[in-house]
């Protein structure tokens, strides 16, 4: 096989010690890499049942099948996998810009990392050896200084770092993993495994060649791909941006606003793309090998915030914008510039932190606890002083921290009632009151609420379908969303491109140009399936039952006040409808677990002890 | 009859104008409006919101009619009544 | 040699994506290797980008520091030819160049820089901002005059 490296470096912590495990032709095409790999990587690896933070987690680097090359969209991006000390379940996040390249130059596609190291380290690995460096001088830094420290260190700027901040540090389980200074794996608390670790950062340099199989044939279906990557299919992210959905979204009464209390905010216009563009918006940068460039870099140029600079979407715009009452542009971005430095999920961070705003409001938490902030929705100021108390769990902060569900059981007083997570995880940017296939998608959504793990807000948007009604035939729709998106999370090419490929034969096409496997489309598909049924068993296997697919309580009770979507919300009734549905389009029995034909059909068998016990 | 037809993203940006209201024959279908639109300022306008100016939005834009989605209200075809608003906006996935 | 073209890059336009580095170690190596590309990409924080390859200098100051005349530059169009039989990979011609254009390439043990593709670039031909041109220092002031004649008339207007 080409371009797999099929190396696994395995690193263990407490001992000091690494060893290389090797893959084979029928693990790639098995699993073809990131989500599959990593899933797997974690299946088989880890103790069922233990502590997040026990140092026999893995934490899981898994690079996509195309990295380090000129794929579109393809070459750096890679997956962190680990269980999640948010969720309690299955933690991934994705990550791209140039480390994920670089672990490939190095010799390396998959990097398993146990143990607890005695005093802080680094893991250095610099074309196929490791060592463990001193890290003593470096806990404490920022995720900015950490790269930049470690490249002075080792006297070469262009190691590649993916690391933690402050918010690691602390265990925060909302904690994420920085690298390239403006990307992260963000979600499900991974940056708190590594620094449960005592594990600063992983930092990479390589040298070696990536061969590909059919170099011409690659070559030629670039060109033409290249061209597709420039057209109108990828135009929004090459001009506004994803912020741009924020008018979009408040237009359909879909914005989630003051702890989603509404769905439409008055304050739109100023947090939208267009301004965000107009004013704050210097340069578009790119990613390894990307034709499209999406990363909208902002600075602040006056006020209080003045310098602030960070990579701005829609999703943090929304969750410390319109989330917490909050319309002001330079506040966001510099919330946004804190998380990246101390090492937070941004949009966790943000929707926390309107949670924060919502007790406050109600007079759950005062000023007391807030170290003095007048922690109301709306208030710029608070919001930026709050992400920096979490970051270093201050005062409320230390509650907060860990996340709105862990905050609501310690703050009490029937707050979780305004808890918008589920399986542990904060909810993303739309309210799915008013999407019925989007609120299936993030019910069942394996890492917990997410909108990447399907994309069903689709047909609710456009409606191809009644984003208002609950119907069986749902179940489908997510079911293909997510085959299909557990196929571009393992080749691993950017959700931004889905509209350049023209389904699965042509993905199938560009992995055999690359790695010399041959796979037809039909396989990619039930590839994407066996992948989701995977996490599904290592979910279950760690406790999940239908009763962890859900909606927050919230989104069950409190329906829409005002606007298009008035009256919207997702009843028992409608999830039950979903579920049912979704179960029954998956091949799982009633109470959401495989059932042992659907198993063998995807080459899973050898996990049906883990399953036999769990089904009615 | 009048409609009053918005716009956001980038065909907001380029038009330099947010909302206005137009007069144009009854029971013109949503497809004609477009159609009308393009006309009224050219190609470019035609080609960001529909597939190759066939009778299909171009996937990434919603046109939503009093805020439901045309494909809601039997698509490009339905018939457009007096005091309608159409909104044309950008909507793509994903974003952070 | 005033005429003599190289590739230049705009660091306005350039985005820092390295599709530049895929596609020179593909041409010239046939793998994706960006540590053996003759052109590479410099991105430092927040936002700035560009990329840097052999600029055909006058009196190319590899050409002098190399002790084993290894090196020597084309009169027909610039270009620094390296002689694989005398270069042991010393690497003074490395120091020398102040815009880091030269490659040591591990394996061959001989340094590379950019050859013009036989006058095709691939980065220019690939880049998908348009941030790199082939272009001749002669070509390049040219443009630098009408640009700032352009703007002066620009600025008369607005002021009358």
């Amino acid at each position: 096989m080409q371009a797999y490296t099929g190396k696994i470096l395995h690193v263990d912590l407490t001992t000091g010690r690494s060893k290389i495990q090797t893959f084979d032709d029928a693990f790639a095409k098995m699993y073809i890499g990131g989500t599959g790999f990593g899933i797997k990587t974690l299946l088989d690896n880890q103790k069922p049942g233990i502590d997040p933070f026990d140092p026999e987690n893995p934490l899981i680097y898994a690079l996509g099948a195309v990295c380090n090359t000129m794929v579109p969209c393809g070459a750096s991006k890679f997956g962190v996998f680990a269980k999640s000390p948010a969720s309690n379940l299955l933690g991934e996040a994705y990550s791209t810009g140039q480390w994920g390249a670089e672990l490939r130059s190095a010799g390396y596609d998959i990097l398993v990392i146990r143990g607890k190291a005695a005093k802080p380290k680094y893991i250095w690995i610099d074309d196929e050896s490791m060592q463990l460096m001193d890290a003593s001088h470096l806990w404490g830094k920022t995720a900015w200084e950490t790269e930049e420290t470690i490249r002075k260190d080792l006297g070469d700027e262009y190691v590649r770092v993916s690391g933690i901040g402050q918010a690691g540090e602390n265990l925060s389980r909302i904690a994420c993993l920085i690298n390239d200074h403006f990307r992260a794996a963000g979600r499900t608390g991974l940056g708190a495994v590594m620094g449960s670790k005592n594990l600063k950062a992983v930092a990479v340099r390589g040298t070696y060649d990536t061969c590909v199989a059919d170099v011409p044939k690659l070559q030629e279906f670039c060109k033409d791909l290249y061209e597709r990557a420039r057209g109108p299919k990828t135009s929004k992210y090459r001009t506004l941006g994803t912020a741009a959905n924020v008018l979009a979204m408040n237009k359909q009464g879909a914005l989630p606003t003051r702890n989603f209390q509404a769905a439409m905010f008055e304050g739109a216009e100023k947090i939208s793309g267009e301004y965000l563009n107009e004013r704050y918006v210097t340069k578009i940068e790119g990613c390894s090998a990307c034709p499209m460039r999406c990363e909208h870099i902002a600075v602040v140029r006056e006020g209080p915030f003045t310098g602030a600079t960070a990579r701005i979407e829609y999703e943090p715009t929304m969750a410390f914008g319109s989330n917490c009452g909050v319309d002001r542009m330079d506040a966001i971005i510099k919330s946004v510039e804190l998380c990246d430095m101390y090492g937070l999920d941004a949009i966790s961070a943000g929707m926390i932190i309107a949670f924060g705003m919502e007790c406050f409001e109600r007079g759950l938490i005062t000023t007391q606890d807030t170290g003095g902030l007048d922690l109301r929705f709306g208030n710029a100021e608070a919001m930026v002083e709050m992400v920096r108390k979490m970051a270093f769990r201050q005062d409320i902060g230390k509650v907060l921290a860990d996340g709105v569900r862990p905050a609501s059981k310690a703050i009490g007083k029937g707050s979780e009632a305004f808890a918008l997570e589920i399986k542990g995880v904060e909810l993303t940017g739309y309210d799915i009151r008013g999407l019925k296939t989007a609120a299936l998608g993030y019910a069942v959504s394996r890492r917990g609420a997410d909108h990447q793990r399907h994309g069903s807000y689709g047909p609710d948007m456009d409606g191809r379908v009644d984003r208002f009604k609950a119907e069986k035939s749902r179940g489908k729709i997510v079911v293909g969303d997510e085959d299909n998106y557990a196929i571009f999370d393992s080749i691993i090419l950017c959700k931004f491109s889905r509209g350049i490929w023209n389904g699965y034969d042509e993905i199938a096409k560009i992995y055999t140009m690359v790695t010399g496997i041959p796979y037809t489309g039909e396989e990619m598909r039930k590839t994407g399936e066996r992948i989701n049924n995977l996490a599904r068993i290592y979910n279950i296997r760690e406790g999940l039952t239908r009763s962890d697919d859900t909606v927050p309580p919230r989104v069950m009770n409190d329906p829409i006040p005002s606007g298009v979507s008035k009256g919207s919300r997702v009843t028992q009734e409608d999830l039950d409808i979903l579920l049912d549905g979704y179960y029954e389009a998956r091949g799982w029995t009633p109470e959401g677990v495989p059932k042992s034909e659907k198993l063998k059909e995807l080459d899973l068998e050898g996990y049906e002890s883990i399953l036999a016990g769990k089904r009615k | 009859m009048r409609l009053i037809v918005q716009y956001l993203g980038p065909i907001q940006v380029k038009l330099d104008k947010k909302e206005e209201e137009i007069n144009v024959d009854q029971g013109l279908s949503l497809f004609s409006l477009l159609r009308y639109l393009s006309e009224s300022y050219g190609d470019w306008f035609g080609n960001e919101v529909l597939e190759n100016n066939e009778k299909h939005l171009r996937e990434g834009v919603l046109v939503t009619v009093n805020g439901i989605a045309s494909g809601q209200i039997g698509g490009l075809e339905a018939k457009l009544k007096e005091g309608d608003i159409v909104t044309i906006l950008p909507f793509f996935a994903g974003g952070g | 040699m005033v005429r003599h073209k190289f590739v230049t890059v705009d660091p306005d336009k350039c985005v820092g994506c390295r599709i530049c580095e895929y596609v020179c170690s593909q041409e010239k190596d046939k793998v994706f290797n960006p540590t053996k590309s003759r052109i590479r990409v410099v991105r430092i924080y927040p936002t700035v980008n560009a990329s840097m390859t052999c600029r055909l200098c006058e009196d190319a100051p590899c050409v002098v520091a190399c002790p084993r005349k290894a090196l020597e530059q084309s009169k027909e169009n610039g270009v620094i030819l390296v002689n694989k039989d005398k270069c042991n990979g010393c690497g003074w011609c490395i120091e020398a160049c102040d815009f880091g254009a030269i490659v040591l390439d591990p394996s061959k043990k001989v340094v590379a820089m950019c050859d013009l593709c036989q006058g095709n670039p691939k980065c220019v031909e690939w880049c998908p901002e348009e941030a790199l041109e082939l272009t001749s220092r002669d070509l390049l002031s040219q443009k630098a005059r009408l640009g700032a004649v352009k703007k002066l008339v620009e600025a008369s207007k607005t002021q009358s």
